[in-house]
């Protein structure tokens, strides 16, 4: 599977101006976009401020000088590196698209590549976890450029298979992390038990940035069936008979209250939390994102 | 509750098994989608299924419902009462409203799309049904009308009135349309509920009884007859009507089976069925038509006999016509006289048959006859024939539909021609009545039916009156009371007496005081007052007065075309009655304008005397005076004529016996027992029945039941064997066959009062109909089509793809 499956160019162009910044001070010292608490080391400017003395006269900002007839410094913010991790949720569920082009797991490797992408851009190392009852795959941080391939090559190999233990696989992930990251999660949370937030909070606990990217398929959001239908289960193998027609409603409902919840439960955990379904061009919905939580940071 | 075809519903019964089997075997398999979140269906599912389960249990009942609706409507339910078929209507109206709100509610909030145009039609559709439901609601609350409730095995009181008229012996393919009313009447009893009250009712006159049970009636049906003195249908129906309606049973069924053909509704009390109809709203009132649509028949008409009495040189002249109700054709026609036989001894009656002469005297004509017209004919037989009593007829030879009116009787009488002797003054020219009574060239040919003898009146003395049979005075002048005594006596003894008083009875100022004496008064039934005199521009006329008077007989039925006012009176006497017309029968036959007496006719004895106030001898200018006493004589004078012909007849008693008399008619037969015998023997045309014998009353024979056409005859014995006779027809209009219009049945019966029915098929239904007075044939298609709308509906939202 080619890198250009997953990243196509005019998705590059889309988003290469943008950035992914931890939402909190990076420690480190490296070439990263994060700010780091170590001033006068980074080419962030930070703001205008009084000679004084002591201050290297090489900070002088002539500029305004010639403007003022006054010396202010020029501060600036150390910049430094995040390690992103890329959580991809594996189980069965994942490969399903009802009449889509791609299933949830090919539309979150899509979102995943071009967050690698971003990452890798901004000198970030940027890892890549999979699970589904337990961690299946993990490729350690780098922020090599032929980390991107790496990924995207591994991506591609893998297929969805066997049920989702979310809490479980997410605490093995929690376990793993060393330093404070950014964790990208993608899934379609399409689990039975109430622990996905235990173990998120365990993640975040942990120090690290969540992004939740919530996938789902465009059928299981609108639910666009007619007439008897039996519903069938990839993961378990449950099967239901139901009206379709009228049990739309019901369902929108019912998933509607779902995914709010999540919003509401990750919101106050601090956790970014991002609905998607297979029908929205995925590029424009990362973007929406990316810029809105460029604003908010 | 009645059902036209019950097999349907057992069909319709068995097939709604059909979508029961079809809902279970043939239900849609759901599409097999693989669906993640599965969870989120998990929560709901519950309710969904039961939901789901719901609306095929739903459309599985309409399914049924389908079914059931169709068979009811194809098996033609209908129930026993008109009110109890309202709230039945009522429940379908209810209950196909509610099938449309609901299909409207589905359609409105549960469909995908919202279909305006049939949300419309929907919303239409039950505001109708609403609107006509409410009406009915109200319709039948305010109803006053009660009616019955009850299933159509109830017993009911059914008159079954089969028509029994001659009419009814058409015959079409060897089946006469008795045959075919007397099987509808069977089929009939036996679709009566057991335990019913029924009542076969014939056209005859007979008063209605309920039969013992269906079985007896049937009998009674089985034996019925055609009747040639049937009744009218109105009155017969009264009778029916007369007794359903004091039967003790609910329903009133009453059947008339008939040809429709209009003879039988012309007469009889059709108001009162009308009213009793009207008042008797429980009886259901059925006509059953057996007749042809286009009959065809010929008919003999009346025949018109130049004279029944004639002298044996006298020719045998009968008029008539053919009438013809169809195509045009060809038919023989034979006019037979009877030979009297060989020995004499005919009728007789022999091994049970009476035996009539066969031999026959024969005429016959070819007729060409056109489509649907009536063609005269004319029959003569020169003679001579011996005297006596002759029987005929007149036949139509060859096949015919109806054959009653294909033969006609009749019966004359030969004898020798009567001995009459007038009598006249100088002044009176007897031309006139002698050229009545006996034309010369009758007189020449030996066949005029009267000799006259014309003597002057003062030579009157001169004859054996009794040698002759009736005398006429022609405006006599005054007679001896010896003469007038002398004519009393003849009078008496049988003779006939004619006396046309005028201008000769007149003295200055008044009558001769010989017209007056008490021999003279008696003959001329009272004394002469005065003589009234009219000026001619202001005359008299006469006017006939009594129409049962044989002398009238001519003038009956057309009366107002006798031209009377062409012949002025100016002159009369006045006759003041003597009050003897109790015990010497008196009779003012014709009257002036005025009221006054013209011809007063009186039987003194045996005989009769006629007195005509105006003279009949009067020229237009009579030698002496200035005016005439009349005009009677005066141009184109048949009236007159006539009236003085019949006068003649009357007092030589020779009109006295009517030899040709109509069904149902009492034949009387004057008979003199000094020379014809006391009883007879009469043979009627049934051969196989035995002659009755009958006596002589009063100088007379009468028989009274004529019932059958054909030939009377009357044996008896004086010295040797003395027959006599009649002949009795039906009259024509009695076989016509022009049929009823409906409208003209509305009016007996009343507009939709009665259900007109042809087939067995026919009958069932509108039995049920009448019976019940409601079908369900019309609501059921309705809702039938409306549960096929809300089945599509329901289907096509469960199974889209």
């Amino acid at each position: 599977m080619s890198v250009e499956k997953y990243l196509k160019p005019e998705v590059i162009n889309q988003i290469k101006r943008l950035d992914l910044r931890a939402q909190f001070v990076v420690k480190g010292f490296l070439h990263g976009l994060h700010a780091s608490p170590y001033q006068g080391f980074s080419v962030e400017f930070s703001e205008h401020r009084k000679y004084s003395h002591g201050d290297d006269p090489k900070d002088i900002d002539w500029q305004v000088y010639a403007k003022t007839n006054k010396y202010y410094v020029k501060k600036f913010e150390a910049e430094t590196n995040i390690t992103g991790y890329l959580v991809m949720d594996l189980s069965q569920s994942m490969g399903y698209t009802y009449q889509q082009e791609l299933t949830k797991f090919d539309y979150s490797i899509c979102l995943a590549a071009a967050l690698g992408y971003l990452m890798v851009s901004q000198q970030d190392p940027v890892g890549l976890i999979t699970f589904n009852d337990k961690v299946r795959e993990s490729l350690p941080p780098r922020s090599k450029r032929t980390q991107l391939g790496n990924l995207i090559s591994l991506l591609s190999r893998i297929r969805p298979h066997g049920q989702t233990d979310f809490s479980n696989s997410l605490g093995q992930i929690a376990a793993m992390l060393k330093q404070r990251s950014l964790v990208m999660v993608f899934s379609d949370l399409l689990v039975d038990d109430d622990s996905i937030f235990d173990a998120l909070h365990r993640i975040r606990h942990g120090g690290h940035d969540v992004i939740l990217f919530h996938v789902l398929d465009e059928a299981e959001v609108n639910f666009p069936f007619h007439g008897p239908c039996q519903l069938q289960d990839p993961e378990s193998g449950d099967e239901i008979k139901v009206d379709a027609d009228g049990f739309r409603k019901e369902y929108c409902q019912a998933m509607e209250a779902f995914r709010e919840s999540l919003a509401s439960d990750c919101r106050n955990s601090g956790i970014d939390y991002v609905p998607i379904d297979t029908s929205m061009q995925f590029d424009t919905a990362l973007l929406e994102y990316l810029h809105s939580r460029k604003m908010r940071f | 509750m009645f059902w036209a075809n019950p097999l349907v519903l057992g069909i319709g019964t068995l097939l709604l098994s059909v979508p029961i089997i079809l809902h279970f075997l043939m239900q849609p398999k759901p599409k097999v989608l693989s669906f993640p979140a599965l969870k989120f269906v998990r929560e709901r599912e519950v309710t969904n299924r039961s939901r789901m389960r719901l609306r095929h249990v739903l459309l599985l009942l309409l399914r049924c419902l389908l079914i059931l609706l169709m068979a009811a409507a194809l098996a033609g339910p209908s129930v026993a009462s008109r009110q109890f078929g309202q709230w039945l209507i009522l429940s379908g109206i209810g209950l196909t409203s509610l099938i449309v709100a609901i299909a409207l509610a589905a359609t409105y909030f549960a469909a995908r799309k919202r279909n305006w145009f049939l949300i419309t039609v929907l919303g239409l559709l039950l505001a109708g049904q609403l609107i006509y439901g409410g009406y009915s609601a109200i319709r039948l609350i305010t109803d006053p009308s009660p009616q019955m409730l009850g299933d159509s095995q109830a017993p009911v009181a059914a008159v079954i009135l089969i028509d029994t008229s001659p009419r009814m012996d058409y015959e079409v393919g060897g089946k006469r349309n008795l045959d075919k009313a007397r099987e509808m009447g069977a089929w009939l009893a036996s679709q009566l509920p057991s335990s019913s009250d029924v009542s076969v009712l014939a056209t005859d006159g007979d008063q209605p009884f309920f039969s013992v049970d269906i079985a007896a009636a049937k009998e009674r049906i089985k034996t019925l007859e055609t009747d040639y003195q049937s009744s009218f249908i109105p009155d017969s129906l009264n009778r029916g009507l007369e007794l359903l309606k004091d039967s003790e049973q609910e329903r009133k069924e009453l059947y008339l089976i008939t040809d429709l053909t209009r003879r039988g509704w012309t007469g009889g009390e059709a108001g009162a069925v009308l009213d009793q109809l009207k008042e008797h709203e429980d009886i259901a009132a059925f006509v059953i038509d057996v007749g042809e649509d286009k009959p065809k028949n010929f008919t003999l008409g009346e025949l018109e006999l130049g004279d029944q009495t004639i002298t044996s040189s006298s020719p045998v002249e009968i008029t008539t016509q053919i009438k013809r109700l169809g195509e045009a054709a060809q038919r023989n026609v034979v006019m037979k006289i009877e030979r009297p036989d060989q020995q004499g001894v005919r009728p007789v009656l022999r091994d049970g048959e009476v035996l009539v002469p066969d031999e026959y005297w024969e005429v016959s004509q070819t007729v060409d006859i056109r489509a649907d017209t009536e063609t005269p004919l004319r029959f003569q037989y020169p003679g001579p024939l011996p005297q006596g009593i002759h029987h005929g007829s007149i036949e139509i030879v060859g096949e015919d539909s109806l054959v009653h009116d294909d033969q006609r009787f009749f019966t004359i009488h030969v004898r020798p021609a009567w001995d009459v002797l007038v009598a006249h003054p100088d002044n009176v020219n007897p031309a006139n009545l002698v050229d009545l009574l006996s034309p010369f060239r009758e007189q020449e040919d030996g066949t005029a039916i009267y000799n006259c003898q014309v003597i002057k009146q003062g030579q009157l003395s001169q004859y054996n009156l009794n040698d002759f049979q009736a005398v006429f005075l022609l405006d006599p002048t005054p007679l001896s009371e010896g003469s007038w005594q002398d004519l009393e006596k003849y009078v008496e003894q049988g003779g006939g007496l004619a006396v046309f008083l005028g201008y000769n009875a007149a003295i200055a100022g008044g009558v001769d005081p010989s017209f007056t004496t008490p021999a003279a008064k008696k003959l001329l039934t009272g004394e002469i007052v005065r003589q009234w005199r009219r000026k001619a521009e202001n005359p008299l006329y006469l006017s006939l007065d009594n129409f049962a008077n044989p002398m009238l007989e001519p003038f009956r039925n057309r009366e107002d075309a006798v031209p009377w006012n062409k012949h002025p009176i100016l002159n009369h006497w006045e006759i003041k009655p003597d009050g003897l017309s109790t015990e010497l029968p008196t009779e003012t036959v014709v009257r002036y304008s005025t009221g006054l007496p013209a011809v007063i006719s009186r039987s003194i004895g045996k005989g009769r005397v006629v007195v005509m106030t105006t003279p009949i001898t009067d020229p237009p200018r009579p030698a002496g005076r200035k005016l005439p006493w009349n005009y009677l004589f005066t141009g184109y004078c048949w009236p007159a004529w006539k009236l003085v012909g019949e006068i003649s007849q009357y007092v030589t008693q020779s009109s006295g016996d009517n030899l040709n008399v109509d069904i149902g008619t009492t034949a009387t037969l004057r008979n003199d027992v000094r020379r014809l015998p006391d009883s007879y023997r009469v043979f009627t045309p049934r051969t196989k029945q035995s002659p009755t014998k009958i006596v002589s009353i009063d100088n007379m024979v009468k028989y009274r039941f004529t019932n059958t056409p054909g030939q009377y005859r009357l044996k008896g014995q004086r010295g040797n064997t003395v027959l006599r006779g009649f002949s009795v027809n039906l009259d024509p209009v009695e076989t016509d066959l022009t049929r009823m219009e409906t409208d003209e049945i509305d009016e007996v019966l009343g507009f939709e009062r009665y259900q007109l029915a042809r087939e067995q098929s026919e009958i069932q239904r509108q039995q049920g109909t009448a019976r019940v007075g409601q079908e369900f044939y019309p609501m059921l298609l309705i809702m039938l089509a409306i549960t096929l709308i809300v089945e599509q509906l329901m289907s096509n939202r469960f199974y889209s793809k």
